[in-house]
């Protein structure tokens, strides 16, 4: 399995950018299970369409894609997404 | 192939926290100032808050209500309050530096643009500050102003700015009024906007003259070791800051750098870079306090019915808003004066042609 993150936006406008291959790792098994809480890849609560500089994120699992304003990434998704970001490798 | 699009901005480069050696020297140097200010800003309202309280049944005297809250780490909005209006510092920087900046904002909009609060009408100011864990952000919630710690390694507390506090009630003023989409070219002018109120915050706070001024965004934020002065330079757009580890500040000054991409809602914080020039370009051809011809025009042209939600011709672009504040200078100051001419030389400097 292949994760990619990306968070960008914030007041900064930095980007922060990993991905990630499950294969082969010594935690395959724990990314599984924790991609599979995350499914669908899906917002759990809805946005403030009024949020400025809010972090925008966005998570790709193999071939499933989601855009998730800070304020709607909860449970599941949310450590799949700053885990992958903190533990993944800069692309490139 | 649409996912690969996302890294097709290859302008920021990797962001890699653990690099950054923390240093043990503290931020207190560069905050020095700010808090100094704000202190002096405090100081003006605490003596005029008697005469509201005498005030009660007659016209009530303006002033701000601000309410600190503190999220202790977590996510959850709004927190615990830990500082109403007239309760004294707390001893907490987050909560003092935020209560002050409030304070520092409204006085701000009252006294140079004679507005009551962000909506004219004294609406609570309320912020939250301690909100996640080495969270590095500020943003506006449509609702408060949140405040995050910083990671302690690159960023420092977000409240540790003036500038940061003023751009995130900035986003505050412009809701009640323009309301620009927060997407592509309306998207960078609602933030341009914001850091237009900020850097005024805060030159109005230090009483500085436009030649003064830092037109620095987001100043002291920083921690020691990160290679630049701030997040953005209004004066020079992509200069503030080239870190090995941040990599190179990305802003174009002008419409030759504009950035297209998918990312942060279409670059809203990239292309800022350009009306941040102009607004510069305009303040300092005037001279003086920046606050009184330059920023009177961009916030007239805030109240312009062209930029209005209900304006009925789609969300404002940079063409539009450079030709309402062009027009607001002439309401105010007639077609032939200086603030004309400084404003149509601004826009002209960044490569932007009003539109028609």
């Amino acid at each position: 399995m292949r994760i990619e993150v990306s968070r960008s936006g914030g007041f900064a406008g930095l980007v922060r950018r990993a991905e990630l291959v499950t294969d082969g790792r010594e935690d395959a098994d724990d990314w599984l299970s924790l991609a599979e809480a995350a499914r669908p890849l899906l917002p759990a609560a809805p946005d403030s369409a009024r949020a400025r500089d809010a972090f925008v994120w966005t998570i790709q699992v193999d071939d499933e894609r989601a855009v998730v304003p800070d304020g709607s990434l909860t449970g599941p998704l949310r450590d799949l997404a700053e885990r992958a970001l903190e533990l993944g490798r800069p692309p490139g | 192939m649409a996912p690969r699009a996302l890294t097709r901005c290859s302008i920021v480069p990797p962001y890699l926290l653990d690099r950054i050696a923390a240093s043990a020297d503290g931020p207190e140097g560069l905050l020095a100032g700010p808090a100094r200010r704000t202190l002096a800003t405090d100081a003006r309202l605490r003596a005029a808050r008697p005469e509201r309280a005498r005030a009660a049944v007659g016209p009530v005297e303006p002033g701000p209500q601000r309410t600190v809250s503190d999220a202790r780490g977590t996510t959850e909005l709004p927190g615990d309050v830990v500082r109403g209006e007239d309760d004294p510092p707390t001893g907490d920087p987050a909560v003092d530096e935020a209560h002050d900046g409030l304070g520092a904002t409204w006085a701000l909009l009252l006294e140079a643009f004679a507005r009551d609060s962000l909506d004219g009408a004294g609406r609570p100011l309320p912020a939250t500050v301690h909100y996640g864990r080495r969270y590095d952000n500020a943003f506006w919630d449509g609702e408060r102003m949140v405040f995050g710690d910083g990671d302690g390694q690159v960023f420092g507390r977000f409240t540790a700015s003036l500038s940061v506090i003023g751009h995130e009630l900035g986003h505050g003023v412009v809701q009640h009024t323009a309301d620009l989409p927060y997407r592509g070219q309306s998207g960078a002018l609602n933030e341009s906007v914001a850091d237009v109120l900020g850097a005024l915050v805060e030159q109005h706070a230090a009483g500085q003259s436009a030649e003064e001024a830092t037109w620095l965004i987001g100043r002291g934020l920083f921690r020691p070791g990160v290679r630049g002065v701030a997040l953005r330079s209004m004066a020079a757009p992509g200069t503030a800051y080239d870190d090995p580890v941040l990599g190179r500040d990305p802003q174009p000054g002008h419409m030759d750098g504009y950035v297209i991409t998918e990312e942060d809602d279409g670059g809203v914080h990239l292309n800022s870079g350009i009306p941040n020039r102009a607004f510069h370009l305009t303040a300092t051809a005037l001279g003086g306090r920046a606050w009184e011809r330059a920023g009177r025009v961009w916030y007239d042209a805030l109240l312009d019915p062209r930029l209005a939600p209900a304006s009925g011709s789609g969300a404002p672009d940079f063409a539009r808003f450079a030709a309402v504040t062009a027009d607001a200078a002439v309401r105010r100051w007639g077609a032939a004066s200086p603030e004309v001419e400084a404003v149509r030389a601004a826009w002209d400097g960044v490569g932007v042609v009003p539109e028609g």
